[in-house]
Order: structure tokens, then sequence, then C-alpha cells
């Protein structure tokens, strides 16, 4: 019988579907029979990295699915990765370089925007030194971008005034891996949550913030239905419809929590003696202690003190704890809840402890899993040394050999590489503020949106010499630039992202980019070649050819990518580093047997050693409990928290292209719990006006019962109400990273 | 009109009554019950901000179900995909 063409439409719709959780409806299923090329690529937004395809007819974009053989997400996205085929064509896309002449910013060409770019840094840089010039990038860049960044800004220009977004997201867990297990990111893959049979999740709205993630643990519940959820969390949020256990504890302290468990898991029995004696020292953050020194430090952390510091029940506690320890594999997640802290380096610190004293690590179902916010804040800034302090492949520029070593790659002289590190994120928008730093260049990232309390960093924004490389304009930061390049976006370049779990993923160019819209690596060796650094810069013909270079900085490092060159990313859906030749498959689980670093020699029986220390141990740290940097007071009686909502991502630079992204959450709000509210005289949808020490704003009201009486929360999204109005610029002075998750404020009726 | 494929994400206990209450929507196909805990949906609107209402209703109304994935989105005039 023949098909009229909108049932045609519906059974191809529903065959999509079907292949994406692997079922087939009808016997033909060639639905996409049409003129659509479909090409693999990875989502733009965060850091779960599902494998996308996107369709191109006739030169433009015209839809997105899910890759069904990407094994992160098999055929799912959530609405944001859904809709990414129109952000491309958004109403913002720039597609002109404008430069600000008479406080106006107007259409230049192309020669006359970087001739005033490669003038002005020149200018700076002969005047007043290398470091009166910055870069600040993003972990949305590809890792090629990066890699141009910093080997122009450290090895050619001369200074680490050289940071990136990441600062403000994943710097602490970077911190808590580091100290802990002596080498950055997670030990484990997402292979483990096929595994699991407990999730421990902290400070993670993962069905909003990581969807897809989200639906693996639905999954796993599903294939194990005794598999068991606890979240410690303030807020009640879409994630509390799959979790078994919700300790909602009041925001900024949950560290007393941590360590209560820790005190439970060790009385209870619950400890991995032997893994402890194998693989695990002892430190009090100043200097190394003994087990027994621990368990004393636990003392004062009863389940009841701890109970008392959170406000949540004591028997909660106790019960997180015994499923903790009951359970033979567990992973735990966690994201901006806990590193966006003031004691976020010191929380990692104790999400690991959990795990190290119960040795459920480095085997399938159990890590300590760090979530990324961003899609290559692992693989670009992290991976490719994208930060004040780093060079490429986890290096360092305080090390003599490491800045040797890349030198040596990138052809220059070692002491044009400065052994101090720059200037990190905060420090650098003081810098600026105070006019040290005269020049700025932004490349994919919008700070005038993000850095927290806003007041006190705009003016010297608008005061530098700002370029911008961006996609979209207007954004917060394009608005007050000096230049503004149009940066080529995803679909229109090729390159690489690497992911939370280790996997870089290739992604192509399937599209022409709009306008005159140039990829941010060509605009950046534009700019090498006219401050006069050409020679190094011109090999660089292609993405492959930079890729390329990276690898020779990857090779025999922790994180070496020498057997992933484009040819076989191309070809496959990722790989997980180290993969040190191209016939090696990827590591899913480091610092044991099967990781091609493993030292089964100096390992000598042990299950797993930390090769990233001195004797192959991991440290768990007795770190004091700390609360958030501003507690709530008679004057600022309420704590706000600050978030993200499922359809939009960041600053909403892209997901504010998509119509139906905006009207699906459309206006700024604060959520009020309705005790406060009757207290105040709110009322749903009336108006409020929050005020914290640093700035106030006026929103709607939305009455929920999420937040706890006396929080109230903030999500960040959008540009008419800036919420790092009013956040707390402290940061955590190990990571740097800011605390924005939680300060005090008032709240009034408007 | 727009036609969207969704998976929706069910408590499988709760699945049969759930993709029951689904017929009921108008505008909504169901496509059944797969792997226990996935219905496979169509839904027809006449703008795409409809099916995203609609999804944010879905996911925010019931309680059973777990999430809203949608996985294709075309329309049966074609230049309105683009
Ligand atoms: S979960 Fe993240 S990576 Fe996956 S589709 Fe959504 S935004 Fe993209």
């Amino acid at each position: 019988m023949a098909l009229t063409r909108r049932e045609f439409l519906k059974n191809s719709a529903a065959s999509a579907a079907a292949a994406a959780i692997g079922v087939s409806l009808f016997a033909n299923q060639s639905v996409f029979a049409s003129e659509t090329v479909w090409h693999k690529s990875v989502c733009r937004y965060c850091g779960v990295g599902c494998g996308v395809m996107l369709g191109v007819e006739g030169g433009k974009p015209v839809a997105v699915k899910g890759d069904t053989k990407n094994t992160i997400n098999k055929g799912l996205l959530c609405v944001k990765g859904f809709y990414l085929h129109k952000v491309i064509t958004g109403k913002d896309r720039l597609l002109k370089p404008l430069i600000r002449k008479n406080d106006k910013l107007v259409e230049a060409s192309w020669d006359e925007a970087m001739e005033l770019v490669a003038a002005k840094f020149k200018e700076s840089i002969e005047a007043n030194g290398p470091d009166s010039v910055a870069f600040y990038g993003s972990g949305q860049a590809e890792t090629e971008e990066t890699y141009v960044a910093n080997k122009l800004f450290k090895g050619h220009i001369g200074t680490n005034n050289m940071e990136g977004n990441p600062r403000l997201c994943m710097a602490s867990a970077v911190g808590g891996y580091l100290t802990t297990f002596g080498a950055d990111e997670p030990v484990g893959s997402y292979d483990d949550l096929d595994h699991a049979e407990m999730f421990f999740l902290i400070g993670s709205n993962t069905a909003e913030s990581h969807p897809v993630l989200y639906d693996r643990l639905v999954a796993r519940k599903k294939a194990n239905p005794s598999t068991k959820i606890v979240a410690i969390d303030p807020r009640k949020t879409p994630t509390n419809k799959i979790i078994d256990l919700h300790l909602q504890v009041k925001p900024g302290y949950d560290l007393a929590v941590m360590h209560a468990i820790a005190k439970v898991l060790i009385e209870e029995g619950y400890t991995d003696e032997k893994f402890i004696s194998d693989s695990v020292n002892f430190s009090n953050g100043k200097e190394p202690i003994t087990y027994e020194e621990y368990k004393t430090f636990l003392k004062k952390f009863t389940p009841e003190y701890a109970s008392e510091q959170a406000g949540i029940p004591a028997e909660d506690i106790v019960k997180a704890a015994k499923l903790f320890g009951q359970t033979s594999r567990v992973v735990s997640m966690w994201t901006m809840g806990v590193n966006q802290r003031i004691a976020g380096v010191w929380l990692n610190n104790l999400i690991h402890n959990l795990h190290l004293l119960t040795g459920k690590l480095g085997k399938p179902g159990s890590d300590s899993l760090s979530l990324t916010g961003q899609p290559n804040a692992c693989g670009g800034v992290r991976e490719g040394g994208g930060l004040c302090h780093l060079l490429p492949a986890h290096r360092k520029v305080a090390k003599e050999a490491h800045r040797q070593q890349i030198a040596d790659i990138w052809n220059v002289p070692v002491t044009n590489i400065q052994p101090k590190p720059g200037k990190h994120t905060m420090a650098m928008f003081d810098a600026i503020s105070k006019g040290e730093i005269k020049n700025l260049y932004v490349m994919c990232t919008n700070p005038a949106h993000s850095l927290p309390n806003l007041n006190k960093y705009l003016q010297g924004m608008k005061d530098c010499f700002m370029v911008v490389a961006e996609s979209f304009h207007p954004t917060e930061t394009s608005k007050i630039a000096d230049v503004v390049l149009p940066a080529a976006f995803w679909g229109e370049k090729e390159g690489v992202y690497g992911c939370t779990e280790r996997r870089s993923q290739y992604m192509p160019k399937a599209l022409k980019p709009q306008g005159e819209a140039r990829w941010d690596a060509d605009i950046l060796i534009d700019l090498a070649k006219r401050l006069g650094h050409g020679k190094n810069f011109e090999h660089f013909k292609s993405a492959e050819d930079i890729w390329n270079e990276y690898l020779k900085c990857t090779k025999g490092k922790d994180m070496d990518l020498t057997g992933a060159p484009y040819s076989r990313l191309k070809e496959v859906r990722g790989l997980r580093w180290p993969v040190p030749s191209v016939d090696h498959p990827g590591t899913t689980h480091r610092f044991v047997e099967g990781d091609p670093l493993f030292p089964k020699d100096k390992a000598e029986g042990r299950r797993m050693y930390f090769y990233g220390k001195p004797d192959g141990k991991a440290v768990i740290f007795a770190r004091p409990d700390k609360g958030p940097a501003e507690p709530v007071d008679a004057e600022y009686p309420i704590a706000m928290m600050t978030g993200r909502v499922l359809e939009h991502f960041h600053t909403s630079t892209m997901t504010g292209q998509v119509p139906q992204l905006v009207r699906a959450v459309p206006k700024p709000y604060v959520e009020v719990h309705p005790d406060d509210a009757k207290k105040i005289g709110l009322t749903d949808r009336g108006m409020a006006k929050v005020i914290t020490r640093r700035g106030e704003l006026e929103l709607m009201v939305k009455l929920s019962d999420r937040p706890l009486p006396g929080n109230v929360f903030l999500p960040w999204h959008w540009p008419e109400k800036l919420s790092n109005l009013l956040t707390n610029d402290v940061f955590d002075p190990g990571s740097k990273e800011p605390e924005y998750k939680v300060c005090a404020c008032k709240v009034e009726k408007a | 009109m727009f036609i969207a494929s969704m998976i929706i994400k069910v408590n499988p206990e709760k699945a049969d009554d759930l993709l029951e209450s689904l017929k009921i929507f108008e505008n909504i196909t169901t496509y059944g019950l797969h792997k226990d805990d996935n219905i496979i949906v169509v839904v027809e609107a006449e703008s795409i901000e409809d099916v995203e209402k609609l999804s944010k209703r879905l996911l925010t109304e019931f309680n059973e179900i777990k999430g809203v994935f949608p996985t294709y989105v075309t329309s049966d005039d074609a230049d309105g995909m683009k």
C-alpha cells in the first residue's frame, strides 16, 4: 500500500528513533534516502562528548542526529545537541570583522583588522614587555586552536599570561586529581557506568547538565535494578527522579559529610586494608601523616557533627556510607557543585578518599569520575596546556626539562618560555583592571558574562585593547571589544575534541564558513606572521599538521596520543589515551595492568601503581572542613546558589541562537521556596530583588520546593540579567577557581 | 507541519500504563514500547516550538517519565527545515 508523504515522514522519524535504541520498526529502513550527506562529528556543547551526525544538503546544514555507532551516546542526544545545526546559521552569526571607530563597532576588512591587532600587540610588547599582553581561551576551542595560541603566546611572544575558561569550571578537579593521584584526569572511563552498582553524585545535576550520561544511569538501573543512586546536592533537581537517597545539604557545608562517610567506612570495616597498605599514603596537606593519625583526625567527624554542619539527618549519612561500603562497585561523579567552591580541591580530594579507602578504583564499575562542563576542556586546555602554569601534554612551565622539550618542538630558544607561571584567570582580569595588562586576545568565550563579581572587572575590559574572536555577535564581551573577528563555527572547521573520559574525537569540516569567518587557528597563524614569528607557523597548512606537531608533544607522556593520528581518528569513534601506537586500542583504566604505562617491575604485585607519584602511592588527605567564604548572616540571611538548566549552555551565546531553546526557558528567574516567599511577600511570577554585597538584580520569581527554605537558586545563562553581578569572586587558593556556587544574599519584593 | 521523533525513557513498571496515556494525545503517535523502557513517539505540530513545549510538558507532568530524548525532526514542507 502506498504511503502518503506525511506517513512516510512519520515512519522516517520513528525509524531514526528506533535506530537510536537499536531496534527496527519497518522492513524498509531506507528512510534517509535523500541527498542529505551525513558527517560523523562530536557534539559542540558539553563534556559528555556525544557522537553526532551532521546532515548537509546542498552545502547547508539541515539536520543533526545521534551517532548510533558512538559508544558514548549510542544515538541519543539531548535537546541542545539536537538543534546544533540551527546554531550554525543562527541570527547572530558574525560575518565580517568589526573594529571600533568613534566608539562604535564598524565593519572592516580582515587586513585592516589584523593590522590593527598586530600593531597594538607589537606596541605594547615593545613598550611594556611581553607580560603586558594576555590570551584568554576556551574549553570549547579545538585542541589545534589552543595549541597554536600556546605556541604563539608562551613560545614566541614570551608571556605565560595565557589562560582559558576551564579555570572557572575544571581547575579544582585538576587540583584534586594531581594532588591525590599525581596525574590529571580520570582513572576509569564511561565503561564503568555500565558495571557500577552504586552511583554517588555530588554537586551534579546530571539530568540537566549531562543528560546523556543521566540516561546511562537510567539504563544501568534498568539492567541491574538493585543499583543505588545517592546524591549530595543542596537542591532537588530533575535527577531526583532516579535517586534512592538525597542528602540535601546546606550549600557549601558538605566537607564534613564526606569525612563522616569516611569515618563510618573505617569503623564499620568497609576498608580495603591491603589496597591501603599497598597503594596509599596519608597527608594533612602539609606533611605526611600515618593511617592512625588520619583516624584520629576523623574522630571529630561523627555523623552527628556532620549532620549539624550540613543540616541533614545523621542517619542518612550513615545510610550513604553503608551503601558505599556494602556495594562492591561504586562510581562517584561530580561537577560544578564541587569544583566552583573555595574548598573545591579539598572536596575533590575527599571524594577520592572514599575510593582509596575502599579500593573501589581501577576496576570495572568503580571510579572517581569528574564530569566536564565543556566539550574540550580536557582535550584542549588541560591536556593541551592552555593554562598559565602549563605546557602541552601535562607539562609545567616551572620545570626546566619540560620547557626544553617543548622549546625543541616549537623550534625556539628555551629562554623564550618563562619559567614563572603567568597570571591565572582572576589575577589576569584583576591586572587588566589595574592597567597592568594592556592587550587581551579572547578566543571563543565570553568573560564579560562569565566572570564572577563582574562589576569589578568590566571597566578594565572596556579600557584595555581587547580582541574577541567569536562566531557570534553581540555577546557581552564582543560588545565592549575593540576588534571582533568572525570565527568559523562547529562544522565549518576540522579538529579534535577531548571529552571527560580521556577520549579524543575527530570533527570534520562539512561546510564552508559563513560570511568571511575564518578558522581560529588560521587567525592566530596570521597574527603570528604579522608579529614576525611566521617561520615557526608556516608549516601549518592544515589542522592535521597542527595535530601532528601536538602528537610529538604527547609521545611518552601519561597522555600519549601517538597512536591517534587523523587517519585513525577519522575511522573510529574516538580513542582514550594513553594510546601509544596505532595498533593500541586505547586505555579504559589507568594505573593498572592493561595501562601501557603500568610499571610491572616497580608495582611488585600491587594492583594499582600511581606512576605520577614518586612511590606509586596515591594520597588520602585529612583536609579541614571549610564552609563557604561568605556564610549567611543577619544582613544577608539567604544562601544564593547558581546553576544551569537543560535547554541552555553557558552564556547562551549558542543556545540563544535557537528560538526553540530560547522559548523553552525564555526568561531569567530566581527559584524561591514558598515558605520564604510567604515571609518576604513574593508571589509566583512576581518580581523580586536579589541583593548581594556586590550587586543587585530584579528577577521573576519562580516558586519551587527545589531549594530548601533559606536558599534561592539562579540559573546563570542570560545576558540581560547577569547573575555574575552578584556572585563572589573569592577563589580556591589551590586551583584559583572562584566560588560561583554559593554566596550570601537578601531577597526583597521588587 | 513539523514531525519529530523522540524516545521517552520510562519507569518499566509503569510503561504500559504510560503508553496508553500517551495515546490520548491527539498529536502523538506511539510506536510501541521497546527494550522495557523506551517508548518511541512521533509528534506532529504546527511549529517546532510546540514540539519543544510538548516534550517539556511530558517530562514535568509525568513522574514515570525519566527522560525525553529527541532523535529526529523534519517537516512536510521541506523548506521549513532550512
Ligand atoms: S549530553 Fe552534552 S554532548 Fe550529549 S548531546 Fe547533550 S549537550 Fe551534547
